[in-house]
């Protein structure tokens, strides 16, 4: 992976005239401009279909920008190469709408799984894992099957999962969507928790009213722009 | 270390749970390559059986010294001493004059019959007594057993030679036959081989294909992905090999009683031969590269990264 640039050494994530499209006549995001600063929360709002899930995807490596600059945790990701995006993801957390678990292997296992992959002492894997398990209030079903769970107790693994490995950044998309108020509260709890231990927090949802409970800069996305900025870090 | 050991207990996990999700294609793939294996080591084995075969039969070859008539007994027994050293020689029979003739008398072949008469015609007993050597090996027909041969005929008490035909050429001209036969085979079964470790590993692929995804999501490695698929293929093949050897063995072990009424009567009955240790293993090696081979091609054609 390159070298964090000087210029982006505040920002976590840095987006400028980015472009994306699937196809020529579906535009989705065009002239993206944002940044994001190390430790900040930002909630990016706006209506299904505006970019939102694109443009996480964009900052999770998983899709490529046609064009402008797109630097996360100094990665420029014009140039980052397929077989270097694992390295970028190992830095950059992700959840889920559909909470995206195993099925067919434990909590315990799933939320392991980020740590195997890096190749992590076992003692340590489980060490950090019945930590995590225990701090979203799942640590007495360790040893239970994703399917036994309820939505909200699903989505708390999930979050789990995401910070095992300490990411600097996190991405949520659409993480309360599927989960009622009282779990959707929950959620937004663990990630502010996380937020002020230092990790830099970029939520995407549809429904702007979760910055109510939230101290968070919203940014608003339509039609693949920003539309501006207001709120709280900045 | 740790880590390393981490790693490996990591990948290790990772290929049992690639084994758990196509495990009933994993079991058909390995008693497949055991049934492929199976029968390429079995024309190993019989071509090794038809060597045995051809250098048994071929100890049946034997060379006959006529002695000179009335040779006195000492100096046949200095013949036979001179003759034990030389090379390749195992065993030398003396057959009287009075053994010959019982001997010609008793066989039944066709056109001994008027033979016979005319013997009865003669006075006394005209056939003479003999030395029959037996070689080592095939010696009869190696160059240095046939200027024996040529040699034998200048030593005094030695009235004639004759050797006898070569009882080892048919399984021989049936071993070289079989030789492009057993390739053609092997080059056949070794493409089966690859293309059950290809589809083995495509399945699995597929069956993992939402936890490959998330793999990658949570920072897996092409390589962690890809290793254990890679291993998966090579393992079937190592399984599925060894289960050939170890029914190869077994044959080796139970058939041969039952392979004798099989041959000719009057043939000198084949072992069997053992897949020689240095072929077994070869095989095993030989199936575990296939392995690897299928992997890879399954994981290059079908597992995106």
């Amino acid at each position: 992976m390159s070298e964090p640039s000087p210029a982006f050494q505040y920002c976590d994530v840095y987006l400028a005239g980015v472009r994306k499209a699937f196809g020529p006549r579906q535009p989705v995001l065009v002239e993206v401009t944002l940044d994001v600063l190390h430790g900040e929360f930002v909630l990016l709002t706006g209506p299904s279909g505006a970019g939102k899930s694109t443009l996480l995807r964009l900052l999770h490596g998983e899709l490529r920008p046609d064009a402008g600059e797109a630097v996360v945790l100094g990665t420029d990701l014009a140039t980052l190469r397929a077989s270097q995006v694992h390295l970028l993801r190992r830095q950059v957390g992700m959840i889920f709408q559909d909470f995206k678990l195993l099925p067919r292997r434990t909590l315990f296992d799933n939320v392991a799984l980020g740590l195997r992959v890096l190749g992590q002492p076992r003692r340590a894997i489980e060490r950090r894992v019945r930590h995590l398990l225990h701090w979203v209030g799942l640590g007495r079903r360790v040893a239970d099957y994703p399917g036994s769970l309820s939505g909200g107790e699903q989505q708390r693994a999930a979050v789990a999962r995401a910070v095992a490995a300490e990411p600097r950044l996190l991405l949520a998309d659409e993480p309360t969507g599927n989960l009622d108020a009282a779990n959707a509260l929950d959620i937004l709890q663990l990630l502010s928790e996380l937020n002020l231990r230092g990790t830099t927090v970029l939520l995407a949802s549809h429904d702007a009213s979760l910055q109510q409970h939230l101290e968070a800069r919203v940014m608003t996305l339509e039609h693949g722009k920003v539309l501006g900025s207001h709120g709280a870090n900045r | 270390m740790g880590r390393t050991a981490s790693r490996t207990s990591s990948y290790l996990s990772e290929i049992v749970a690639n084994l758990r999700a196509a495990s009933g294609s994993s079991l058909a793939a390995v008693l497949t390559i055991a049934a492929v294996v199976a029968i390429f080591g079995a024309l190993v084995m019989l071509r090794a059986t038809l060597d045995e075969t051809a250098r048994v039969w071929e100890r049946l070859t034997p060379v006959v010294l006529f002695l000179e008539e009335n040779l006195p007994l000492p100096e046949v027994r200095a013949l036979r001493t001179r003759l034990r050293r030389q090379p390749g020689v195992l065993e030398i029979e003396f057959i009287s004059k009075e053994e010959a003739l019982q001997e010609f008398q008793d066989a039944s072949l066709p056109g001994r019959a008027a033979a016979r008469e005319a013997l009865a015609w003669l006075e006394g007993n005209p056939l003479p007594a003999s030395l029959v050597l037996r070689y080592d090996q095939g010696a009869p027909n190696a160059p240095a057993a046939r200027d024996l041969v040529a040699e034998l005929a200048t030593w005094p008490g030695i009235e004639e030679v004759a050797t006898g035909a070569d009882a080892g050429a048919p399984a021989r001209r049936l071993r070289y036959a079989f030789g492009p036969l057993a390739r053609t085979m092997g080059g056949l079964l070794a493409l089966g081989l690859l293309v059950v470790v290809v589809n083995t590993v495509r399945l699995t692929i597929a069956a993992r294909g939402e936890e490959v995804a998330i793999m990658r999501l949570v920072g897996a490695s092409p390589m962690f992905i890809r290793l254990p698929l890679l291993c998966e293929g090579m393992l079937q093949a190592l399984a599925g090999a060894l289960l050939a050897i170890v029914f190869l063995a077994g044959l080796a072990a139970a058939w041969p009683a039952q392979l004798l009424p099989l041959l000719p009567a009057g043939a000198a009955p084949p072992h069997l031969q053992v897949l020689p240790l240095w072929h077994a293993v070869g095989l095993v090696a030989a199936a575990a590269a296939l392995g690897v081979v299928g992997g890879f091609v399954a994981v290059r054609c079908y597992l995106k990264v």
